[in-house]
């Protein structure tokens, strides 16, 4: 294709598009002006019914607690896929030597030190975010994105072997699997108790408490589990493939 | 609209487009991390900390570092 053939392309693409979305943006309501039914029925009912002091958290644990489970598995099969892509070329060899592997372009002082200073704090916040979904904001999607942050720091700070003695590629598998079964579960639970599956069937408690809510923390939980098992298997698998490539390119 | 708002709106579209026409892929890290931030504080200012919170850990931490390890191999492997 010439350069010609791809700029007439790319201009009447382009101007298609263009019709389309002034049409839609045409359509919207006024900035900050739209106000569904649903909004507000959540603003109304959520927290008496719910006790979930987080909003965001009622509806993706409560009300939606379905979608949220479809979307954690979303993730657990493109994690899974990237697994797979990562992991094939390799099915049958042998494991590979325990070579020396040169470190990591020994990185710069500042970054090992703020790495290694802000890691357990990362670590830690990562956690408080996951199980005080019902009272604050956050919830497993951040907590447990946060937690796979503060895993890859250990990496950033003490390279690759450092990484791979604290990170053992089988604990973040656990964890992720833990995530995704404890979500199923919570909702089978519910369903032998002869209620509706991933209905609550714990006491709501007293609003604003740590231990109310029903469910709603023990899914974020569980969310917060598979999350950042996820991120840590993308980053344990990438960087084991980055570095078993590399053995391979220097005998 | 508020001011601030405004002026986040203006930043998250700079901190795109800059991402989008730097051409060293450090660079790049670098503006998609930045634009995750503003991206979050706009976030802030609409009322969604939720959503900020995740745009913070998602957007200006886990993906420039992915993109960050990626280089490095990348550069260590040309050496």
């Amino acid at each position: 294709m010439t350069h010609r053939i791809r700029v007439i392309a790319f201009l009447a693409a382009a101007a298609v598009a263009a019709v389309l979305l002034l049409r839609g943006l045409g359509g919207m309501p006024e900035f900050g002006a739209g106000h569904s039914p649903y909004r507000q029925y959540l603003n109304e009912h959520a927290v008496a019914e719910t006790h979930a002091t987080d909003l965001p958290s009622a509806v993706n644990f409560s009300y939606r607690a379905l979608d949220t489970l479809g979307e954690e598995y979303i993730l657990f099969a493109s994690v899974a896929g990237v697994a797979v892509l990562l992991r094939e070329p390799h099915r049958g060899k042998k494991p590979a030597k325990k070579a020396r592997v040169p470190d990591d372009c020994c990185p710069e002082e500042a970054v090992v030190a703020v790495s290694r200073a802000v890691v357990t704090v990362v670590i830690v916040f990562g956690f408080y975010v996951t199980i005080h979904a019902h009272l604050t904001p956050g919830g497993g999607f951040q907590g447990g994105a946060i937690l796979g942050t503060g895993i890859l720091l250990i990496y950033l700070a003490d390279g690759h072997e450092a990484f791979a003695q604290a990170i053992h590629p089988s604990l973040v598998h656990a964890l992720e699997a833990a995530g995704a079964a404890g979500y199923v579960s919570l909702g089978l639970a519910a369903m032998l108790g002869g209620k509706a599956f991933l209905e609550n069937i714990l006491p709501l408690g007293e609003t604003g408490q740590f231990f109310s809510a029903g469910i709603v923390p023990l899914i974020s939980l569980a969310v917060g589990l598979e999350v950042s098992g996820g991120f840590s298997s993308l980053f344990v698998d990438f960087i084991s493939e980055l570095h078993r490539s590399s053995e391979e390119s220097e005998p | 609209m508020t001011a601030i708002q405004c002026a986040l709106f203006v930043l998250v579209a700079a901190g795109g487009g800059a991402a989008v026409l730097v051409r060293s892929p450090r660079e790049q890290a670098f503006f998609v991390s930045l634009n995750g931030a503003v991206l979050s504080l706009f976030f802030m200012s609409l009322e969604a900390p939720d959503v900020a919170l995740a745009e913070l850990a998602v957007g200006s931490a886990a993906i420039p570092l992915m993109i960050l390890v990626a280089l490095a191999h990348i550069e260590r492997r040309r050496q």
